[in-house]
């Protein structure tokens, strides 16, 4: 069973469709990346995750349950929604008291998780006056309280700086080899690139792929690159398999659909000789640009 | 019991609950004196004179209800309260009950200020003070009102959601509304929040009982807040 399973969601706010018919499910003991343009409908399905939002159609389990059914929420999920959603004149060790209240978690562990984001010397001040990155921490601190299971994460490299992105990247990938369950959102390819095993790609609510990282840069769209004796001819053969090709100002042949083998074997059937024959990869950045079909952001 | 605590400590933890509460006791204190200590006391009867200065902790009561609730939509942190418990009602629950904390602390907070101060002046004055059963009925009353106007508050401020708005609202309810009985044919305006709340005070020009009077105000708050966890609980939340 996955940890969290989305079934055909679908959500409306009024005419606008946010989540179209999405279906995808994310596995426990890897970070999964949850990909898509700003306003890809990321963010809704999250909060159909947490019980936040009502699906319109289908439904979002979290362990197999719908959210609301969750017997103890904290320990089993935790959650960074967007780094601005605290009371402003409320003190960052106040708003975790206060979480820590309502889940019956002991005050100790407050002070760990101020640790853990390294907040305790600001824990005291309002939090009017902490910066994108300090709310980021306490954000993260939030969603570490109740030392749960299943963390789902908003953006949160959104205003970190260098070596809090790196702080974050260790903290999830530590969380994910202990057997936890990460899905973390970005727009931002490369920021999920490096600590993602997992890819979630949806856009304007739909679903684009569901894949590893790795078939996802090596993904079917992927191209090799053929230099011949006679590139007309076998540009000929090759298209008469079903192959699309384009040229690169070289002369060489760009493939797409077919692979090493029915390359070669179609070469030496018509005659022709081959002088190179490589793998494109696709870099994760055009990857991401080709399924998506949007500039990149940021 | 837990949800209970943390709402507890939402108020506690923003300054603006000890900063309202503190302006309408310091306020209270100064009407009392002023008002007890020098004005002419045949004007008006002894319980209006025991009340001076009552009514700007009414309003701050009747706000910070408001706000116990419109500060979490303001803010998004509804997101996070809704996390720790997914349930809707149980969240109202416990605010609700943390409000209605709130206003009887602020309500016994009001007694020692009031009656150390309104009391000993009104007898120094020679004024003939109510019978002691009368004043301690009082009392009760103004307790009760107290947490029946934070529960009013947070009724509105369920429905409307938009901070300024609920104020607006709920100031609606006892500004507007309380003119309005005079121009109403037969006693029906004693059922406006306004005068049942005159009526729990004990004052004597309202047409109700204390006892009716508190439940006329009990049916309206509650009535306000079941009407505004009824619409939370089919509302997304999105910010």
């Amino acid at each position: 069973m996955a940890e969290l399973e989305v079934r055909n969601l679908t959500k409306r706010f009024g005419k606008t469709v946010a989540v179209d018919d999405l279906s995808f499910s994310v596995e426990a003991g890897r970070v999964t990346g949850f990909l898509g343009p700003n306003g890809a409908g990321k963010t809704t399905t999250m909060r159909a995750l947490l019980g936040l939002v009502r699906p319109s159609e289908g439904e979002a389990l979290v362990e197999g349950q719908r959210p609301v059914a969750m017997k103890e929420p904290l320990r089993t999920v935790g959650a960074a929604l967007e780094a601005t959603a605290f009371h402003p004149s409320r003190s960052g060790r106040n708003h975790l008291g206060v979480l820590a209240a309502s889940a019956g978690i002991p005050r100790s562990r407050v002070e760990e998780v101020l640790e853990m984001v390294e907040l305790s010397g600001a824990a005291n001040r309002r939090v009017k006056g902490y910066s994108l990155g300090m709310r980021q921490r306490l954000a993260l601190a939030a969603a570490l309280l109740g030392d749960p299971r299943i963390l789902i994460l908003d953006e949160p490299a959104n205003g970190l700086d260098p070596q809090g992105m790196r702080w974050l990247r260790d903290l999830l990938r530590d969380q994910a080899a202990a057997g936890r369950t990460v899905l973390v959102s970005s727009h931002l390819l490369s920021e999920v690139a490096q600590t993602a095993e997992q890819l979630v790609v949806i856009r304007n609510g739909r679903l684009v792929a569901e894949a590893s990282l790795d078939e996802f840069t090596t993904g079917p769209a992927s191209q090799m690159r053929v230099r011949a004796s006679d590139p007309e001819r076998l540009a000929t053969a090759l298209q008469g398999k079903g192959a699309g090709i384009d040229r690169d100002g070289d002369g060489a042949l760009l493939v797409r659909d077919l692979n090493g083998e029915e390359i070669g074997d179609l070469a030496l059937a018509s005659g022709v000789a081959i002088y190179e024959l490589a793998p494109l990869h696709s870099s994760l950045e055009e990857r991401f640009l080709e399924v998506t079909g949007e500039e990149p952001v940021g | 019991m837990r949800l209970v605590r943390s709402e507890l400590l939402k108020l506690r933890t923003v300054r603006t609950t000890w900063t309202m509460l503190g302006i309408g006791l310091l306020a209270e204190a100064l009407f009392a004196g002023l008002y007890v200590g020098l004005v002419s006391l045949d004007d008006v009867g002894p319980i209006d004179e025991v009340l001076t200065g009552t009514g700007l902790l009414m309003l701050m009561l009747l706000v910070l209800g408001v706000l116990a609730i419109t500060t979490e939509f303001r803010h998004g942190t509804a997101s996070t309260t809704f996390l720790a418990e997914p349930r809707r009602y149980p969240v109202m629950a416990a605010k609700l009950a943390a409000v209605l904390l709130m206003g009887v602390v602020a309500g016994l907070a009001y007694v020692v200020v009031n009656g150390g101060l309104a009391l000993p002046l009104f007898e120094s004055r020679e004024g003939s003070l109510p019978a002691s059963g009368d004043i301690v009925s009082v009392y009760a009353g103004v307790v009760a009102s107290f947490a029946l106007l934070g529960t009013f508050g947070l009724g509105v401020g369920a429905i409307v959601r938009n901070q300024v708005g609920a104020i607006i609202a709920a100031f609606a309810f006892f500004f507007v509304l309380s003119s309005l009985p005079e121009l109403l044919p037969g006693d029906i305006g004693d059922y406006f929040p306004a005068q049942a709340v005159g009526s729990l005070h004990g004052l004597p020009e309202e047409g109700l009982s204390q006892v009716m009077g508190g439940l006329v105000l009990a049916g309206w708050s509650l009535g306000l807040v079941l009407v505004g966890t009824l619409l939370i609980r089919h509302r997304d939340l999105n910010e």
